[in-house]
Protein backbone atom coordinates (compact mmCIF):
# COMPACT_ATOMS: atom_id res chain seq x y z
CA UNK A 1 0.00 0.00 0.00
CA UNK A 2 2.51 2.60 1.08
CA UNK A 3 5.74 3.67 -1.01
CA UNK A 4 8.53 1.74 -1.34
CA UNK A 5 11.93 2.54 -0.90
CA UNK A 6 14.13 3.97 -4.35
CA UNK A 7 17.81 2.32 -4.73
CA UNK A 8 19.00 5.68 -3.52
CA UNK A 9 17.11 5.66 -0.17
CA UNK A 10 18.15 2.36 1.22
CA UNK A 11 21.87 3.16 0.20
CA UNK A 12 20.83 6.38 2.49
CA UNK A 13 18.83 4.95 5.46
CA UNK A 14 21.52 2.05 5.58
CA UNK A 15 24.72 4.09 5.62
CA UNK A 16 23.10 6.35 8.16
CA UNK A 17 22.27 3.28 10.36
CA UNK A 18 25.87 2.62 9.77
CA UNK A 19 27.51 5.63 11.04
CA UNK A 20 24.82 5.58 13.78
CA UNK A 21 25.72 2.10 15.10
CA UNK A 22 29.54 3.01 14.35
CA UNK A 23 28.99 5.72 16.59
CA UNK A 24 27.30 3.34 19.04
CA UNK A 25 30.37 0.77 19.08
CA UNK A 26 33.38 2.75 18.55
CA UNK A 27 34.58 2.33 22.14
CA UNK A 28 33.66 -1.36 22.03
CA UNK A 29 35.78 -2.06 18.83
CA UNK A 30 38.59 -0.08 20.42
CA UNK A 31 38.18 -2.05 23.58
CA UNK A 32 38.40 -5.40 22.00
CA UNK A 33 41.20 -4.50 19.23
CA UNK A 34 42.91 -3.39 22.69
CA UNK A 35 41.98 -6.44 24.57
CA UNK A 36 44.10 -8.25 22.02
CA UNK A 37 47.36 -6.37 21.03
CA UNK A 38 50.25 -6.78 23.44
CA UNK A 39 50.81 -3.90 26.14
CA UNK A 40 53.95 -3.26 24.18
CA UNK A 41 52.17 -2.52 20.76
CA UNK A 42 49.45 -0.82 23.45
CA UNK A 43 51.20 1.96 24.36
CA UNK A 44 53.28 2.60 21.06
CA UNK A 45 52.49 5.38 18.25
CA UNK A 46 52.86 5.01 14.70
CA UNK A 47 56.73 5.90 14.09
CA UNK A 48 55.92 9.13 12.22
CA UNK A 49 59.19 11.32 11.68
CA UNK A 50 59.14 15.23 12.92
CA UNK A 51 57.89 17.26 10.31
CA UNK A 52 55.66 14.52 8.60
CA UNK A 53 52.43 13.52 8.47
CA UNK A 54 50.77 10.11 9.07
CA UNK A 55 50.25 8.04 6.54
CA UNK A 56 46.88 5.87 5.90
CA UNK A 57 49.18 2.63 6.70
CA UNK A 58 50.65 4.16 9.78
CA UNK A 59 47.44 4.51 11.30
CA UNK A 60 46.10 1.24 10.18
CA UNK A 61 49.45 -0.30 11.89
CA UNK A 62 47.83 0.89 15.41
CA UNK A 63 45.18 -2.10 14.59
CA UNK A 64 47.46 -4.88 13.98
CA UNK A 65 50.16 -6.38 15.74
CA UNK A 66 52.41 -9.85 14.62
CA UNK A 67 51.77 -10.95 18.34
CA UNK A 68 48.47 -10.26 18.56
CA UNK A 69 45.90 -13.06 20.79
CA UNK A 70 43.21 -13.72 22.72
CA UNK A 71 45.98 -14.21 26.06
CA UNK A 72 43.90 -11.53 28.05
CA UNK A 73 40.82 -13.32 27.60
CA UNK A 74 43.07 -16.37 29.37
CA UNK A 75 44.52 -14.41 31.96
CA UNK A 76 41.33 -12.75 32.89
CA UNK A 77 39.98 -15.81 34.41
CA UNK A 78 42.57 -15.92 36.92
CA UNK A 79 40.52 -13.19 38.65
CA UNK A 80 37.58 -13.01 37.42
CA UNK A 81 35.48 -16.50 39.20
CA UNK A 82 35.86 -14.93 42.14
CA UNK A 83 34.38 -11.13 41.16
CA UNK A 84 31.80 -13.14 39.28
CA UNK A 85 30.31 -14.87 42.49
CA UNK A 86 30.92 -11.38 44.14
CA UNK A 87 28.34 -9.76 41.50
CA UNK A 88 26.00 -12.83 41.29
CA UNK A 89 25.64 -12.34 45.28
CA UNK A 90 25.00 -8.60 44.80
CA UNK A 91 22.51 -9.52 41.74
CA UNK A 92 20.60 -12.08 43.65
CA UNK A 93 20.77 -10.18 46.86
CA UNK A 94 19.27 -7.01 45.12
CA UNK A 95 16.77 -8.86 43.23
CA UNK A 96 12.91 -7.37 44.60
CA UNK B 1 -5.11 8.69 79.67
CA UNK B 2 -8.49 6.34 79.15
CA UNK B 3 -9.70 9.31 77.57
CA UNK B 4 -7.83 10.10 74.95
CA UNK B 5 -7.91 6.24 74.33
CA UNK B 6 -11.39 5.93 73.94
CA UNK B 7 -10.93 9.50 71.71
CA UNK B 8 -8.63 7.72 69.33
CA UNK B 9 -10.45 4.39 69.46
CA UNK B 10 -11.98 3.77 65.73
CA UNK B 11 -15.53 4.40 65.73
CA UNK B 12 -16.68 3.65 62.63
CA UNK B 13 -15.42 0.88 60.12
CA UNK B 14 -14.85 3.62 57.69
CA UNK B 15 -12.60 4.76 60.64
CA UNK B 16 -11.14 1.00 61.13
CA UNK B 17 -9.90 0.95 57.67
CA UNK B 18 -8.55 3.98 57.57
CA UNK B 19 -6.31 3.00 60.46
CA UNK B 20 -5.44 -0.21 59.37
CA UNK B 21 -4.58 1.08 55.99
CA UNK B 22 -2.30 3.41 57.92
CA UNK B 23 -0.59 0.73 60.13
CA UNK B 24 0.05 -1.22 57.39
CA UNK B 25 2.03 1.71 54.90
CA UNK B 26 3.58 2.80 58.46
CA UNK B 27 6.81 0.12 57.99
CA UNK B 28 6.93 1.99 54.28
CA UNK B 29 6.79 5.44 55.94
CA UNK B 30 9.28 4.34 58.30
CA UNK B 31 11.67 3.33 55.76
CA UNK B 32 11.08 6.27 53.67
CA UNK B 33 11.65 8.70 56.29
CA UNK B 34 14.95 7.03 57.64
CA UNK B 35 16.57 7.15 53.99
CA UNK B 36 14.69 10.37 52.46
CA UNK B 37 13.81 12.87 54.84
CA UNK B 38 16.06 12.48 57.25
CA UNK B 39 19.20 12.50 54.81
CA UNK B 40 17.68 15.87 53.37
CA UNK B 41 16.54 17.61 56.45
CA UNK B 42 20.47 17.15 58.01
CA UNK B 43 21.70 18.65 54.23
CA UNK B 44 19.67 21.22 54.95
CA UNK B 45 20.52 21.74 58.71
CA UNK B 46 24.21 21.18 57.34
CA UNK B 47 23.90 23.86 54.87
CA UNK B 48 23.27 26.60 57.66
CA UNK B 49 26.51 25.73 59.90
CA UNK B 50 29.86 25.65 59.70
CA UNK B 51 30.47 21.71 59.38
CA UNK B 52 33.77 21.04 58.41
CA UNK B 53 36.82 18.48 59.36
CA UNK B 54 37.94 20.26 62.68
CA UNK B 55 33.89 20.23 63.86
CA UNK B 56 33.46 16.24 62.68
CA UNK B 57 33.74 15.66 66.66
CA UNK B 58 31.25 18.42 67.06
CA UNK B 59 31.19 22.26 67.72
CA UNK B 60 29.94 23.21 64.73
CA UNK B 61 28.12 26.38 64.73
CA UNK B 62 25.07 28.29 62.96
CA UNK B 63 26.22 30.54 60.67
CA UNK B 64 22.23 31.42 58.90
CA UNK B 65 23.00 32.29 55.49
CA UNK B 66 26.61 32.66 54.99
CA UNK B 67 27.09 30.05 53.34
CA UNK B 68 24.85 30.82 50.45
CA UNK B 69 26.13 34.16 50.34
CA UNK B 70 29.57 32.76 49.75
CA UNK B 71 28.00 30.07 47.36
CA UNK B 72 26.25 32.66 45.17
CA UNK B 73 28.37 35.34 45.49
CA UNK B 74 31.60 33.68 44.63
CA UNK B 75 33.76 34.00 41.55
CA UNK B 76 33.05 31.15 40.12
CA UNK B 77 30.07 30.48 40.92
CA UNK B 78 28.32 31.72 38.03
CA UNK B 79 30.69 30.21 35.51
CA UNK B 80 29.71 26.94 37.28
CA UNK B 81 25.93 27.30 37.20
CA UNK B 82 26.33 28.57 33.47
CA UNK B 83 28.77 25.74 32.85
CA UNK B 84 26.10 23.45 34.36
CA UNK B 85 23.05 24.79 32.39
CA UNK B 86 24.91 24.63 28.67
CA UNK B 87 25.76 21.07 29.70
CA UNK B 88 22.58 20.08 30.23
CA UNK B 89 20.92 21.99 27.25
CA UNK B 90 23.63 20.95 25.10
CA UNK B 91 23.59 17.34 25.86
CA UNK B 92 20.08 17.36 26.00
CA UNK B 93 19.53 18.65 22.57
CA UNK B 94 21.87 16.81 21.22
CA UNK B 95 20.37 13.02 22.43
CA UNK B 96 16.71 14.12 21.18
CA UNK B 97 18.31 15.06 17.78
CA UNK B 98 20.32 12.05 17.39
CA UNK B 99 17.60 9.86 19.50
CA UNK B 100 14.63 11.14 16.57
CA UNK B 101 16.89 10.53 14.01
CA UNK B 102 17.86 7.06 15.16
CA UNK B 103 14.40 6.38 15.98
CA UNK B 104 13.05 7.25 12.33
CA UNK B 105 15.80 5.31 10.67
CA UNK B 106 15.08 1.99 12.76
CA UNK B 107 11.21 2.87 12.32
CA UNK B 108 11.80 2.37 8.33
CA UNK B 109 10.70 -1.33 6.50
CA UNK B 110 14.38 -2.25 5.98
CA UNK B 111 16.16 -5.40 6.12
CA UNK B 112 17.88 -6.61 9.57
CA UNK B 113 16.23 -3.82 11.46
CA UNK B 114 15.93 -6.39 14.29
CA UNK B 115 20.07 -6.68 14.20
CA UNK B 116 20.25 -2.63 14.08
CA UNK B 117 17.71 -2.03 16.86
CA UNK B 118 20.17 -4.47 19.30
CA UNK B 119 23.07 -3.41 18.56
CA UNK B 120 21.62 0.39 19.56
CA UNK B 121 21.95 -1.09 22.91
CA UNK B 122 25.09 -1.45 24.16
CA UNK B 123 25.96 1.66 25.35
CA UNK B 124 23.01 1.55 27.76
CA UNK B 125 23.34 -1.96 29.14
CA UNK B 126 27.06 -1.72 30.06
CA UNK B 127 28.24 -0.07 33.14
CA UNK B 128 28.86 3.77 32.79
CA UNK B 129 31.82 3.01 33.77
CA UNK B 130 33.19 0.72 31.30
CA UNK B 131 31.85 3.10 28.47
CA UNK B 132 33.98 6.03 29.83
CA UNK B 133 37.09 3.91 30.59
CA UNK B 134 36.48 3.04 26.79
CA UNK B 135 36.36 6.82 25.90
CA UNK B 136 39.39 7.37 27.77
CA UNK B 137 40.71 5.69 25.89
CA UNK B 138 39.46 7.07 22.62
CA UNK B 139 40.64 10.60 23.93
CA UNK B 140 43.87 9.92 24.83
CA UNK B 141 46.68 11.97 22.68
CA UNK B 142 49.04 9.12 21.92
CA UNK B 143 47.52 6.05 21.58
CA UNK B 144 43.79 7.28 21.17
CA UNK B 145 42.00 6.48 17.96
CA UNK B 146 40.31 9.48 17.02
CA UNK B 147 43.53 11.68 17.91
CA UNK B 148 45.63 9.43 15.48
CA UNK B 149 42.55 9.42 13.14
CA UNK B 150 42.68 13.15 13.11
CA UNK B 151 46.29 13.57 12.62
CA UNK B 152 46.21 11.10 9.63
CA UNK B 153 43.43 13.73 7.77
CA UNK B 154 45.31 16.51 8.98
CA UNK B 155 43.54 18.15 11.27
CA UNK B 156 46.56 18.17 13.51
CA UNK B 157 49.88 18.13 12.60
CA UNK B 158 50.39 15.82 15.81
CA UNK B 159 49.15 14.30 19.00
CA UNK B 160 46.38 16.15 20.46
CA UNK B 161 45.26 14.75 23.99
CA UNK B 162 41.26 15.69 23.68
CA UNK B 163 40.47 15.74 27.73
CA UNK B 164 44.07 18.24 28.34
CA UNK B 165 42.38 21.27 27.41
CA UNK B 166 38.64 23.09 28.86
CA UNK B 167 37.53 23.28 25.62
CA UNK B 168 38.03 19.88 24.07
CA UNK B 169 37.61 18.34 27.36
CA UNK B 170 34.05 19.57 27.83
CA UNK B 171 33.23 19.10 24.62
CA UNK B 172 34.33 15.25 25.03
CA UNK B 173 32.42 14.58 28.17
CA UNK B 174 29.39 16.21 26.36
CA UNK B 175 29.77 13.42 23.52
CA UNK B 176 30.48 10.91 26.06
CA UNK B 177 27.22 11.68 27.94
CA UNK B 178 25.22 11.96 24.66
CA UNK B 179 26.42 8.53 23.82
CA UNK B 180 25.44 7.06 27.01
CA UNK B 181 21.98 8.78 26.78
CA UNK B 182 20.82 8.17 23.07
CA UNK B 183 20.08 4.78 22.74
CA UNK B 184 17.50 5.22 25.88
CA UNK B 185 16.14 7.82 24.02
CA UNK B 186 16.16 6.77 20.74
CA UNK B 187 14.08 3.35 22.04
CA UNK B 188 11.59 5.11 23.40
CA UNK B 189 11.32 7.23 20.50
CA UNK B 190 10.65 4.20 18.68
CA UNK B 191 8.33 2.59 20.35
CA UNK B 192 6.36 5.83 20.52
CA UNK B 193 6.78 5.81 16.48
CA UNK B 194 5.26 2.55 16.72
CA UNK B 195 2.50 3.06 18.36
CA UNK B 196 1.17 5.94 15.62
CA UNK B 197 -2.24 4.43 14.17
CA UNK B 198 -0.83 3.36 10.29
CA UNK B 199 -4.32 4.85 8.91
CA UNK B 200 -2.84 7.96 9.24
CA UNK B 201 0.03 7.26 7.31
CA UNK B 202 -2.35 5.42 4.58
CA UNK B 203 -4.54 8.31 4.44
CA UNK B 204 -1.70 11.12 4.39
CA UNK B 205 0.06 8.68 1.46
CA UNK B 206 -3.22 8.35 -0.66
CA UNK B 207 -3.56 11.96 -0.67
CA UNK B 208 -0.11 12.11 -2.27
CA UNK B 209 1.47 13.81 0.97
CA UNK B 210 5.68 12.79 0.40
CA UNK B 211 7.69 11.28 3.32
CA UNK B 212 9.11 14.59 4.91
CA UNK B 213 5.66 15.97 5.23
CA UNK B 214 4.23 12.76 6.84
CA UNK B 215 7.20 12.99 9.22
CA UNK B 216 6.21 16.53 10.41
CA UNK B 217 2.42 16.55 10.29
CA UNK B 218 2.09 12.73 11.63
CA UNK B 219 5.09 11.59 13.23
CA UNK B 220 6.50 14.48 15.36
CA UNK B 221 2.57 15.64 16.47
CA UNK B 222 2.08 11.81 17.18
CA UNK B 223 4.81 11.57 19.33
CA UNK B 224 5.37 14.64 20.89
CA UNK B 225 4.27 13.78 24.33
CA UNK B 226 6.97 11.84 24.64
CA UNK B 227 9.57 13.80 22.93
CA UNK B 228 8.74 16.40 25.81
CA UNK B 229 8.60 13.67 28.51
CA UNK B 230 12.33 12.63 27.37
CA UNK B 231 13.63 15.78 26.75
CA UNK B 232 12.93 17.38 30.82
CA UNK B 233 13.41 13.52 31.97
CA UNK B 234 16.88 13.53 30.07
CA UNK B 235 17.67 16.91 31.30
CA UNK B 236 17.41 15.84 35.26
CA UNK B 237 19.74 13.03 34.48
CA UNK B 238 21.88 15.00 32.26
CA UNK B 239 21.99 17.80 34.91
CA UNK B 240 22.66 14.97 38.09
CA UNK B 241 25.25 13.30 36.14
CA UNK B 242 28.20 12.94 38.12
CA UNK B 243 30.54 9.67 36.39
CA UNK B 244 30.46 10.75 33.33
CA UNK B 245 32.62 13.57 34.24
CA UNK B 246 34.61 12.42 37.18
CA UNK B 247 36.00 9.21 35.28
CA UNK B 248 36.92 11.13 32.51
CA UNK B 249 38.42 14.68 33.96
CA UNK B 250 37.62 15.23 37.59
CA UNK B 251 35.97 18.33 36.54
CA UNK B 252 39.29 19.71 35.17
CA UNK B 253 41.28 21.10 33.43
CA UNK B 254 41.19 24.12 35.37
CA UNK B 255 37.93 23.80 36.40
CA UNK B 256 36.90 23.44 32.47
CA UNK B 257 34.33 20.52 33.06
CA UNK B 258 33.26 21.44 36.83
CA UNK B 259 29.47 20.99 36.93
CA UNK B 260 27.35 21.79 40.11
CA UNK B 261 27.27 18.71 41.05
CA UNK B 262 30.98 17.83 40.67
CA UNK B 263 31.75 21.56 42.48
CA UNK B 264 29.09 20.15 45.29
CA UNK B 265 31.28 16.90 45.88
CA UNK B 266 34.54 18.51 45.62
CA UNK B 267 33.80 21.10 47.94
CA UNK B 268 31.82 18.28 50.75
CA UNK B 269 34.41 15.79 50.05
CA UNK B 270 37.67 17.04 49.09
CA UNK B 271 37.49 20.03 50.49
CA UNK B 272 36.03 18.50 53.89
CA UNK B 273 33.68 21.81 53.81
CA UNK B 274 30.60 19.69 54.73
CA UNK B 275 28.48 22.67 55.22
CA UNK B 276 29.91 24.74 52.32
CA UNK B 277 29.33 21.41 50.35
CA UNK B 278 25.65 20.99 51.41
CA UNK B 279 24.74 24.62 50.68
CA UNK B 280 25.25 23.74 47.08
CA UNK B 281 23.12 20.65 47.49
CA UNK B 282 20.50 22.31 48.60
CA UNK B 283 20.36 24.60 45.65
CA UNK B 284 20.75 21.83 42.80
CA UNK B 285 17.75 20.18 44.49
CA UNK B 286 15.96 23.61 44.26
CA UNK B 287 16.85 23.58 40.63
CA UNK B 288 15.79 20.31 40.14
CA UNK B 289 12.61 20.44 41.95
CA UNK B 290 12.08 23.77 39.92
CA UNK B 291 12.25 21.51 37.02
CA UNK B 292 10.58 18.67 38.14
CA UNK B 293 7.47 20.79 38.54
CA UNK B 294 8.14 22.01 35.11
CA UNK B 295 8.01 18.63 33.72
CA UNK B 296 5.06 17.44 36.06
CA UNK B 297 2.99 20.88 34.14
CA UNK B 298 4.25 20.36 30.72
CA UNK B 299 3.10 16.67 30.90
CA UNK B 300 -0.24 17.31 32.65
CA UNK B 301 -1.15 20.36 29.67
CA UNK B 302 0.34 17.54 26.64
CA UNK B 303 -2.19 15.30 27.94
CA UNK B 304 -4.59 17.19 28.17
CA UNK B 305 -4.03 18.11 24.85
CA UNK B 306 -3.24 14.81 23.03
CA UNK B 307 -4.71 12.83 25.68
CA UNK B 308 -2.89 9.54 27.04
CA UNK B 309 -2.92 8.04 24.20
CA UNK B 310 -1.27 10.48 21.93
CA UNK B 311 -3.87 11.08 19.79
CA UNK B 312 -4.76 14.96 19.56
CA UNK B 313 -8.60 15.74 20.91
Amino acid sequence: MMDKYSLLQKIGIYSSLALFILFMLLPFVEMFIASLRPLTHLFSRPDVPVGETMTFMDFMSRFYSENMSFQAYRDMWVTVPQLLVTSLIVYFYQRP
Amino acid sequence: MSNLIQKLKPKTKAQTTTLFAWALIAPAALVMFWIVVWPLYETFRLSFTNSNLGTLMGGAEYIGWENYEKAIGGRKFPSIVTRTFYWMFLSVGLKIVLGLIGASLLASNIRARGLFRALVMPPWIVPIAIGCFGWLWLYNGHFGLISNFIEMVGITDGPFSFLAYKQSAFYSAVVTDVWIGTPMVTLFFLAAIQGVPKDLYEAAYVDGASRWYRFRRITLPQIMPTIVSMALLSAIWTFNSFEIIWILTEGGPRGGTTTLIIDTFKTAIFSYKFGAGATRAVLVVLILGAFSILYLTVLNRLNKRYGYSGVQK
